[in-house]
């Protein structure tokens, strides 16, 4: 192992390379050569206690009973449309997706094909649009991410 | 083909076919994780809490949906941790950490007297070193806090925490480097205490 090796399983770990493993064993031989190497070790390790100070908290005696009524009032609120959409959720993304660059493609074909298309420089107007179009994607990815149901996000219902 | 799965995922898809035990099961389990996660990232245990609610609502949202493609955990602190950024950039602007007082204030309880035995002076000396550890966690950027915390308090491996925060396992190697090696610089006083304490 060398210093540099180290180092980085030292920083990397926190001082705690998985205990018993070969990268461990081979780390407290080098540290037998190396004082440098071993005060970091022993710093780090100090770090990692350190941390240690702050502990867990319980959640509050409330929360149980709020989340329940929360999860009761969402599934009262489901509608037959919305369990049956869900499973077509990932296409309607993608679909509107494609949609929205098909949209893109068509309604900006004429500046593309003016004079200036060639130089292909991005006018402001086009920048913004662009940078609208991302967002929009941005948004659709992290939809179909984290599978939020559009119709249940749109329904009006108790907060 | 369930038989494979692991634990989680295998109830997961119970709640998905509308058994509301199982959806139970994993809250027991995970709420107590969840919300130290959140209370660590946003360090503050109402809007760690409120958070937590949320986080749950979004996995039983999910559940008609779900498909066990990664490990449990790494999906649920997906979810997690996407709402801990998006909030601490909501809150940006606003005070990162909560003084002494304040936090006695809002109730959390590491800030209160923990050991009736204690007397006051070794009470104040406990706090003032648990406040060095939140102001040093705080202090650092918030992917580096996330990867730091799923590493040290979740014990994550590297692939589950690349997982979570959707970048490779050598860039989760280079944040917790910069993050231990901020921290240990940060809470150098503190790590000299711990090592005249344990010798």
């Amino acid at each position: 192992m060398t210093r540099e090796q180290a180092i980085g399983l030292i920083l990397r770990t926190g001082g705690h390379p998985p205990p018993n493993s070969d990268e461990h064993r081979e780390l407290l031989k080098f540290l037998d050569a190396s004082p440098e190497c071993r005060k970091l070790y022993e710093d780090q390790r100090a770090t990692w206690q350190a941390l240690d100070l702050w502990e867990t908290v319980e959640p509050s005696l409330g929360f149980d009973r709020c989340l329940r009524e929360r999860v009761e009032e969402l599934s009262a609120s489901r509608t037959w449309f919305a369990d049956r959409l869900t499973p077509w959720r990932p296409n309607f993304a993608v679909g509107l997706a494609g949609l929205l660059l098909v949209a893109a493609t068509v309604f900006h074909q004429p500046s593309l094909s003016g004079p200036g298309a060639k130089v292909a420089a991005v006018s402001g107007e086009d920048q913004a649009y662009l940078e609208e179009f991302n967002r929009a994607l941005d948004d659709i990815e992290m939809l179909s991410e984290f599978e939020i149901d559009p119709v249940a996000l749109a329904a009006p219902g108790p907060s | 083909m369930t038989a494979a799965l692991e634990p989680d995922a295998q109830l997961m898809l119970r709640v998905r076919d509308g058994d509301s035990c199982s959806f139970e099961i994993l809250l027991t389990k995970y709420r107590r994780p969840v919300v130290n996660y959140l209370y660590r990232m946003v360090q503050n245990q109402a809007i760690a809490e409120e958070l937590a609610q949320e986080v749950f609502l979004r996995v039983y949202r999910a559940r008609t949906s779900y498909e066990p493609t990664a490990k449990f955990t790494t999906w649920l602190f997906r979810i997690t941790t996407h709402l801990a950024l998006n909030s601490l950039r909501d809150r940006k602007g606003e005070k990162r950490h909560q003084s002494l007082d304040a936090a006695a204030a809002d109730g959390q309880t590491p800030l209160e007297p923990a050991d009736g035995r204690r007397n006051r002076e070794e009470q104040l000396v406990e706090d003032a070193r648990l406040v060095s550890v939140r102001a040093a966690i705080a202090g650092l950027p918030e992917k580096q806090r996330a990867a730091v915390l799923m590493h040290k308090y979740q014990e994550f491996d590297y692939s589950q925490i690349a997982g979570v925060l959707g970048c490779s396992v050598s860039a989760v190697k280079s944040l917790l480097f910069r993050a231990y090696e901020t921290l240990r610089e940060r809470l150098s006083h503190l790590a000299e205490d711990q090592k005249q304490r344990s010798y």
